[in-house]
């Protein structure tokens, strides 16, 4: 080959190998920067007081505590409707039936709802729950909204998880006598549980981080949400009524603090649940 | 993966480290729904509010942060109470009251006569609220007539050296369309007569009165329009036609962008709504709306 | 077999059914839900479209709705530009740091790189559209001019929101690829550069659309962080620098205060992003069977 040309491809190489480097750290950067802004901004106001006092001159002072306890309600609440029905129908679709028309329709479904923007679930929460179903701006109505919105990537990390168990583990049970439900009961979950964890943990963080789906249908009362139906402000539009109306830049940027480490903090212990499994 | 054999069928087989544990899926939200619960209880038990009555007032969100904090006076007259403060805008408030999904409306514009929903209503003024109209502080116009405030918020003057500042476009901020403090300035400044002159296409929309004063805060050549009582040091009040809008002069009745504040219902208020109506009308919370910027309606 | 043991197994098989039905109508809750959304929020949005009229919907210019003025153009134009400008910016960089981890990056580097870039989408939208308001529109607006509240600015921050996806995505496509390939390649005497970009890259083509598809989704439904930067001007932008408002900030700002026929020419606009949306998506499950 040509001298020339040689050491042209060598050039291009050199610079491409780089700039793909330069770019791929610049990201990671990105990151790095974005949570030291927040924690540069964010760190002074945070203390054991933030957590547990209640907010005072619509969030100037004062902590969190309704907000926190509202977060944790509406995330555990949509994880504990979302999470049986995604499982079962991963269940359904990778151990009862074979790919076909009912498969295939399902799927598309579960694809569908994969793809509707949050603003959607917003509005359909909205004048489903709040409205046509009387709940009224209400944790619940929150909710459902929410367990709507993670149920396909449930049941997408459902069926993955449970493919992913070998078939010879099945044999083994129906050559003992178990029957369908209990060789998927005894054996299969239990083996797919670390990769369903991951999906369920995978959704809790997505549903920690919404917004526009939760403000139509939660409300934005910052008072301690008594009841299911009482309505409530989760960490996300706290901190967006913060910072948007201006009320307080220290808290918002504490709150965000608080919701990024914790959405983090759930992503990482996927992370963890992953690779624990794969070892 | 250790191989036992119990007495029952079927044989459950176990894998490395794995002990009989009950079946997870009920497992996983047996324990979810029990933290669920748990909290729950923990939500419920400090507040320990015997009864657990709650009054839902809805609507303007101009209205609803002097309305928290009337709310958070009366609140400790009546501890048994729960009092929520809904925004939405007045719009969606007055709609609120008639679905009942509100007890109490609260509205930055007047309720329109020609339409019988919104008519048949009962409505109480609660305070006098002006708009003010707020620009950069580094910005060197400070005062402005009816007019030219007119002129640029249409776009017809492009630039802030039409209206004597400096040679820099404007910038314009306007609420979204269906808010209370939009359609009282469209009102009280756009209209001349009969014509109403539309706000220019170009206008930047921001969705609170915060979000407009932030923004004309950090913008050098940005003009905007909030409610007398979201001013803050970050802004600048511009005097109309000679006048600032300030607490005495919009008593007085000489600063002439103003618009009332009112709460709203079905019908004559009872019970708790009613209570929190004559607390908002009394003394403590008139003391609460001057803090705020507002007029009060008694004395 | 004594009839007791026949009895047992008669109620084992009905169990087994009734569990293999319970299961069935829990499949069909997807199926369910999305019904329900189509149903609740066409019902709402369609005659309203009917009523304004579709050409006059789709193609007017101006949105006043309380003068009864429901044209959506502008906002179709507005999540049309600043979805581009989002894929336009974050595409290239998404694909260079994919094949950088999956081509030339080692394991040490990989384990380290990888997680951090995932864990960028992992914050919320709210935050990257304050982050937004606070440092790219004050940055826009110093260098470049205008307000900084942009089609631009909008593109920016969107950029970096769909750039986990489109590189996680981008990244698992290029390792579906063949090893023989690289070797076949590096072996003829081509430099790794030009075996990415000659070999792999198209060899995982459909992977990488369908990558790009789906980023292209999760930038067109992005509500909160667009409303905070895009300035929500209802024009059609001409240029970078002017405002604009895409279809969800529309439905977000305006749905609070709405009622009667705006509030229905709100879901009227929901219906149109659902039809862009699932005709994108249609897109890309089409080219990933076709391959």
């Amino acid at each position: 080959m040509d001298q020339a040309i040689r050491r042209r491809n060598e050039r291009v190489n050199r610079i491409g190998i780089g700039l793909s480097y330069l770019v791929t750290m610049a990201v990671g950067l990105l990151l790095a920067a974005i949570i030291g802004y927040l924690l540069w901004n964010g760190w002074p106001r945070l203390s054991m007081d933030f957590f547990l006092r209640h907010p005072e001159d619509l969030g100037r002072g004062g902590g969190i505590l309704p907000v926190v306890v509202s977060t944790i309600l509406l995330g555990g609440l949509s994880l504990a409707i979302s999470v049986p029905l995604g499982v079962c129908t991963a269940i359904y679709l990778t151990e009862y039936t074979a790919e076909g028309r009912l498969t295939t329709v399902i799927r598309f479904g579960a694809e569908c709802l994969a793809g509707i923007p949050s603003i959607i679930f917003g509005l359909f929460g909205f004048i489903l729950f709040v409205i046509t179903l009387g709940m009224g701006w209400s944790m619940l109505a929150g909710a459902l909204t929410l367990a709507c919105m993670v149920l396909p990537t449930i049941i997408r990390t459902a069926e993955e998880a449970i493919k992913a168990v070998p078939a010879g583990l099945r044999d083994v049970g129906y050559s003992l006598g178990a029957t369908k439900s209990q060789v998927v009961w005894h054996i299969v979950l239990p083996q797919a549980r670390p990769g369903i964890m991951t999906g369920v943990i995978l959704a809790l963080g997505r549903a920690l981080g919404e917004t526009a789906c939760v403000i139509f249908t939660t409300g934005v009362s910052l008072e301690m949400p008594a009841s299911l139906l009482d309505p409530g402000r989760p960490m996300a539009v706290h901190f967006y009524i913060l910072a948007r109306e201006g009320i307080s830049m220290e808290m918002a940027y504490t709150t965000a603090l608080v919701l990024v480490g914790l959405i983090l903090l759930v992503n990482v212990g996927a992370a963890w649940l992953l690779a624990r499994r794969r070892s | 993966m250790r191989r036992r054999s119990g007495r029952n069928a079927p044989v459950k087989i176990f894998a490395a480290g794995e002990r009989n544990r009950p079946a997870w899926p009920v497992g996983i939200a047996a324990r979810i729904l029990a933290a669920v619960l748990l909290l729950f209880c923990i939500a419920v038990f400090p507040g320990c509010r015997g009864g657990g009555r709650t009054l839902i007032v809805a609507g303007s969100t101009s209205v609803q942060p002097v309305m928290e904090k009337i709310a958070g006076a009366f609140r400790k007259t009546r501890t048994s109470l729960r009092v929520d403060i809904e925004g939405g805008g007045s719009s969606a408030g007055i709609m609120s009251v008639r679905t009942k999904t509100a007890a109490l409306g609260m509205s930055s514009r007047e309720l329109r006569q020609d339409d019988p929903n919104e008519a048949s209503l009962w409505r109480q003024m609660l305070a006098l609220d002006a708009i003010a109209i707020i620009v950069n502080p580094e910005n060197t116009v400070a005062s402005l007539s009816l007019s030219q405030i007119r002129g640029l918020f249409s776009g017809r003057f492009k630039s802030w050296k039409d209206v004597g500042g400096h040679d820099k476009p404007v910038h314009i901020l306007v609420r979204e369309e269906g808010s209370g403090t939009r359609s009282a300035f469209e009102e009280l400044v756009m209209k001349e007569g009969k014509t109403e002159t539309p706000v220019d296409d170009y206008a930047l929309v921001q969705d609170s009165s915060g979000g407009v004063r932030e923004v004309v805060g950090s913008d050098r050549d940005a003009i905007g329009f909030v409610s007398m009582g979201a001013l803050n040091p970050q802004v600048k009040a511009l005097s109309v036609d000679g006048v600032m809008p300030t607490y005495e002069l919009v008593r007085e009745g000489r600063y002439r962008l103003v618009r009332p504040f009112f709460l709203v219902g079905v019908q004559p208020p009872e019970g708790d709504a009613a209570d929190l109506v004559r607390f908002s009308l009394g003394s403590e919370a008139s003391s609460i709306l001057q803090t705020e910027g507002l007029v009060g309606v008694f004395r | 077999m004594s009839s007791g043991k026949g009895m047992a197994v008669d109620d084992l098989r009905r169990r087994e059914e009734r569990i293999r039905l319970a299961l069935l109508c829990m499949a069909f809750s997807s199926i369910l839900v999305l019904a329900l959304i189509i149903l609740f929020v066409f019902r709402e949005g369609v005659p309203q479209i009917m009523r304004v009229g579709v050409a006059e919907f789709l193609g007017g210019g101006r949105w006043a709705p309380t003068k009864g003025l429901f044209g959506i153009f502008p906002m179709i134009i507005g999540t049309v530009q600043v979805t581009l400008g989002a894929l336009v910016i974050g595409v290239p960089l998404s694909l260079l740091s994919a094949i950088c981890l999956s081509e030339f990056a080692g394991p040490r580097t990989r384990t380290i790189m990888k997680p951090l870039i995932e864990l960028l989408s992992a914050i919320p939208s709210v935050v990257f559209g304050f982050i937004g308001v606070t440092v790219i529109v004050p940055l826009v607006r110093e260098t470049l001019g205008g307000s900084g509240f942009s089609v631009l600015s909008a593109a920016l921050m969107l950029s970096v929101m769909v750039l986990p996806t489109i590189t996680s995505i981008a990244y698992d496509a290029l390792r579906a690829v063949p090893a023989a390939y690289r070797e076949g390649s590096l072996a003829l005497g081509a430099t790794p550069w030009q075996t990415v970009t000659r070999v792999v890259v198209p060899a995982a083509r459909s992977g990488l659309v369908t990558a790009v598809i789906l980023g292209m989704g999760r930038a067109m439904g992005e509500t909160m962080a667009v409303i905070m930067v895009a300035g929500n001007a209802v024009v059609v932008p001409t240029s970078p620098l002017h405002p604009c408002r895409t279809l969800t900030s529309n439905i977000a700002l305006e749905m609070a205060y709405a009622s009667g026929g705006h509030q229905k020419a709100l879901f009227a606009t929901g219906v149109i992003l659902f039809v862009m949306i699932f005709c994108l998506n249609s897109l890309a499950t089409f080219i990933v069977r076709r391959r």
